[in-house]
């Protein structure tokens, strides 16, 4: 489903990022991706997503060729996946109904479909309370629920989250993974990149963990760094 | 398409006062083109009226016999441009001059000297009746031997022609450039726009819209922009050119023994299309230097 080839990616400026990489990951899988504040999580997420290409060897995300993909076919390979963000990436003038739609507006889905749809994954997320409300007046969790809910509601067999819980609460944490554990049960991969230890311990034996340190992977149970050295009590 | 028109529509709310500012600019612009249009059509109307109305007279002079102006009528007559030639006696024009002035006219025609010379009227082909020709054949016809004065319609005619194609090449130079000015105005709200909804461009992009997809509302608005802006600067023109026809007309044609008009539909359509033409040029510059 997602293979790495000798993947390594280095930036203009000669930073190398990532560092002949080799990864499969298969349908249905569900991967949680760590590292350190600039060990290349993101940059690895954005790969697999096409918005960057690797400097060197292949990535193949369901059949595609990242590094030969042309800029007309991006959106028709965009369409098979998710993506969340730490930001969550809501429309700030539009209401949580509209937000959760956009996707299905894109695809050109019929109106009665996108209503049907919509309507159905308000309350999988649970934020019938607040459909027609601006995503301002929400909470953070609230706000992530409609940004998981926009990149499940067209199905996509690929969810992509880049710390998706990193501005929230653990109580929420753990809603949102509910949240993506349900789409994984119901078919989709999922690659989340997290830096949430709770989550981490917490997580079902069958997920598979990837540590990225130096460029490369390490996989299992890795002893994670804490982002901010906690201070020390006077 | 419903997508694209309430995106549009949705766009141009939430940025109106820019639009209502580039809307105003782009009806000035395009107000001044239609100006130079309606100055344009009113003398090219003129123009066409008098080139075929008027016939050329020559006048000729009083020692010419009758075998010389025989030999005239028939140089005349063998031109190509030429469709008929007419011999008018002095008493006959004096004849018509006294029919001409009505009652005060009597004392004309009971004149027993002719006050006028002997002339020739020469009817024009039609496919001779422009200006150019109209002058080039009164220089001609004022060179013959026996010929006093050639009187070719009005005497506005020539430098009516002069600013007639000083109009045209401003409409055509200064409308281009008033286009492009449009087309900076309506370029400079989408730009307006395109920073206004980045975010949701980059979201579009990111759930899968085409490019075809996200660009698509903003050449709506842009259009839309266009032609409003054309309708809108029409209406001005029209309010302008009703007031000009209360106020001014029975002095246009005393002048120019024309009505004044306004732009026939088909013009109004190409306005109106240069008008889209120009938002969608506008949108076309915005999208080429803020979305690739």
């Amino acid at each position: 489903m997602i293979w790495f080839f000798q993947v390594s990616k280095a930036y203009s400026s000669g930073q190398n990022i990532l560092h002949q990489i080799d990864l499969h990951v298969k349908r249905g899988e569900f991967v949680y991706l760590t590292g350190s504040s600039g060990a290349g999580k993101t940059t690895f997420l954005k790969m697999l997503y096409a918005e960057t290409k690797p400097s060197e060897g292949e990535v193949i995300v369901g059949g595609v060729d990242i590094g030969k993909l042309k800029r007309k076919q991006l959106p028709y390979f965009r369409r098979k996946l998710g993506i969340v963000f730490q930001d969550f990436k809501l429309l700030p003038r539009r209401s949580v109904y509209e937000n959760i739609a956009f996707t299905l507006e894109v695809l050109g889905r019929p109106k009665y479909e996108i209503r049907e749809r919509v309507e159905e994954m308000i309350e999988e997320v649970g934020l019938q309370h607040c459909a027609h409300r601006l995503p301002a007046l929400l909470s953070g969790g609230e706000q992530q629920r409609v940004a998981i809910a926009r990149a499940m509601i067209h199905e996509p067999w690929l969810i992509l989250a880049d710390e998706p819980t990193g501005n929230l609460d653990p109580t929420i944490s753990n809603e949102i993974f509910g949240l993506f554990e349900k789409a994984n049960r119901r078919g989709a991969t999922l690659v989340i990149a997290t830096h949430d230890r709770q989550i981490l311990q917490q997580r079902d034996p069958s997920h598979r963990h990837l540590h990225l340190d130096k460029g490369g992977f390490v996989e299992g149970d890795v002893e994670m760094v804490p982002e901010v050295e906690p201070k020390e009590s006077p | 398409m419903r997508y694209m028109i309430r995106h549009a529509w949705r766009n141009m709310i939430e940025s109106w006062r820019v639009v209502f500012q580039t809307l105003f600019m782009m009806t000035v612009c395009l107000l001044i083109l239609g100006a130079f249009g309606f100055v344009a059509l009113q003398t090219q109307n003129v123009l066409k009226h008098w080139e075929s109305e008027a016939p050329i007279i020559v006048y000729l002079k009083d020692n010419l016999d009758k075998k010389k102006t025989g030999k005239l009528l028939e140089y005349l007559k063998s031109l190509n441009e030429v469709h008929k030639v007419k011999w008018v006696s002095s008493r006959e024009s004096m004849k018509r001059l006294g029919k001409g002035l009505g009652d005060k006219g009597k004392i004309i025609q009971e004149l027993d000297v002719s006050l006028l010379p002997n002339t020739i009227e020469v009817e024009l082909a039609n496919h001779s009746k422009k200006t150019p020709v109209i002058l080039r054949l009164q220089k001609q016809f004022s060179q013959l031997k026996g010929v006093l004065e050639v009187d070719a319609g009005s005497q506005w005619m020539a430098p009516l022609w002069k600013m007639a194609s000083w109009l045209r090449t401003i409409l055509w130079g200064g409308g281009a450039l008033l286009l492009l000015c449009t087309s900076f105005m309506a370029a400079s709200t989408i730009r307006w726009s395109l920073l206004l909804h980045r975010k949701e461009i980059e979201i579009m992009r990111l759930v899968g819209a085409t490019e075809r997809f996200i660009r698509a509302p903003f050449y709506a608005e842009s259009i839309f922009e266009g032609g409003l802006s054309a309708c809108f600067a029409l209406l001005t023109l029209y309010g302008t050119y009703m007031i000009l026809w209360s106020h001014y007309n029975g002095a246009f044609v005393a002048f120019t023994s024309l009505p004044m008009s306004f732009f026939p539909v088909l013009y109004m359509v190409l306005f109106v299309f240069g008008g889209v033409i120009a938002g969608f040029l506008g949108c076309w510059i915005a999208l080429r230097t803020h979305i690739d």
